[in-house]
């Protein structure tokens, strides 16, 4: 076979190989709608992050906004754009703590001597 | 003791005396700190650190120097000398609160009070003043306690910085409370004072330098162009650490008063140079 007609050949195949694949990911099911309970409880789980990082001075700056802003979506029902925000705030909050566990003693090392 | 035993026990002295760091004491901080911008900058006189980031910026200092010719902080200056020396409904005045009157006394402060087992800096203590004579307190952030303290510092121009650590656990305490928080990584983008103010100190930050930490405190309160008013020490602190996104503190709380025990602490024998004037 020339190499010609084997890059035409295996042109084929891949053409073949993604339409075979195509109608298999468009024939993936919908995701399932958010549970509200789920999303409420994940806001929560964000709230105590971030009162914990606050608890040891280290809160970050938008965190409380976050929240904020996740709450409000849940109150007109937008549950995809609250759990976002809530997960968002829920990885603040959680950095944040681990920051100031990390610097509990890495600050020393900082310290002009 | 028989000669493993002993050789055991000094052993585990020695291990001990490794593993646990030697704590250095405010002074022997002091020195290393002075030491290291001194180094850093060996062509800048020490006492020029009192003029901030003008001691290392050659163009913003001459800009800086044609502002002083009509220094914007003037109307607060005359603004609290006039309130200074008003008396309060009962009579009493601020220089009832203070020591010499509360002439040339910036300098000493930010003190540790023994009595409120706190540091207590010069706007605090204004505001104690006040609550003692049946004052209501001024907000931090009013142009009355800012210009109180504009004016103390203008009778405090070229005294030597003087903050005690006095020997009580308390203010050692809160000294190294204000070191730990200067020293800390925090907010978002995970920056220390010290990242800005010490390790990169000098360095561009987009179109401006970074100042050095000595010296920091010596000039405030400030008149800031950019915000065209008068703001205080804590104000700025607050900025920067709204600026590293971390969530800043309240004016006047306990950790920028520790912070400014430290910070002033480091910056002892430098001129008392206030109020100031930056971009």
């Amino acid at each position: 076979m020339s190499p010609q007609r084997r890059a035409v050949l295996y042109g084929y195949v891949l053409a073949a190989g993604l339409a075979a694949v195509a109608p298999v990911r468009a024939a993936e099911p919908p995701a399932a709608p958010l549970d509200p309970g789920s999303v409420s409880e994940r806001i929560q789980q964000a709230e105590a992050a971030r009162r914990q990082a606050a608890g040891q001075g280290a809160e970050w700056l938008e965190t409380g906004n976050l929240i904020e802003s996740a709450r409000r979506e849940a109150d007109q029902g937008n549950w995809e754009q609250a759990a976002a925000l809530a997960e968002r705030a829920l990885r603040q909050g959680e950095l944040a703590v681990a920051q100031a566990r990390r610097e509990s003693d890495a600050w020393q090392a900082r310290v002009v001597r | 003791m028989s000669e493993p035993v002993t050789f055991r026990l000094l052993l585990t002295v020695l291990a001990a005396m490794l593993a646990i760091p030697a704590q250095a004491g405010p002074e022997e901080d002091r020195e290393a700190f002075r030491a290291f911008f001194f180094k850093r900058f060996p062509d800048v006189p020490p006492d020029a650190y009192a003029d901030g980031i003008y001691a290392l910026d050659e163009n913003a200092r001459r800009q800086w120097e044609e502002i002083e010719e009509f220094p914007p902080y003037e109307f607060a200056v005359e603004q609290g000398e006039a309130l200074f020396s008003q008396a309060f409904a009962n009579g009493g005045r601020y220089a009832d609160c203070f020591e010499n009157d509360g002439i040339a006394v910036r300098q000493n402060y930010p003190r540790f009070d023994p009595q409120r087992g706190e540091v207590v800096t010069l706007e605090l203590a204004l505001n104690h003043c006040r609550t003692a004579n049946g004052e209501e307190p001024y907000a931090y952030d009013s142009s009355e306690l800012i210009a109180l303290s504009a004016w103390m510092a203008w009778t405090s121009r070229g005294r030597k910085i003087a903050v005690s650590v006095p020997n009580d656990p308390r203010a050692l305490a809160a000294y190294e409370e204000g070191k730990r928080f200067y020293y800390s990584k925090r907010g978002q983008l995970n920056f220390a004072c010290s990242d800005c103010h010490v390790t990169s100190a000098g360095s561009w930050v987009r179109a401006d330098h970074l100042s050095a930490s000595l010296g920091h405190p010596t000039h405030f309160p400030v008149y800031r162009s950019k915000l065209g008013k008068m703001i205080s020490l804590h104000s700025r602190i607050y900025g920067c650490i709204r600026d590293v996104r971390a969530r800043p503190f309240p004016e006047q709380s306990v950790e920028y008063r520790n912070l400014e025990y430290f910070l002033t602490y480091m910056s002892n024998g430098l001129p008392a140079n206030g109020p100031g004037a930056r971009k």
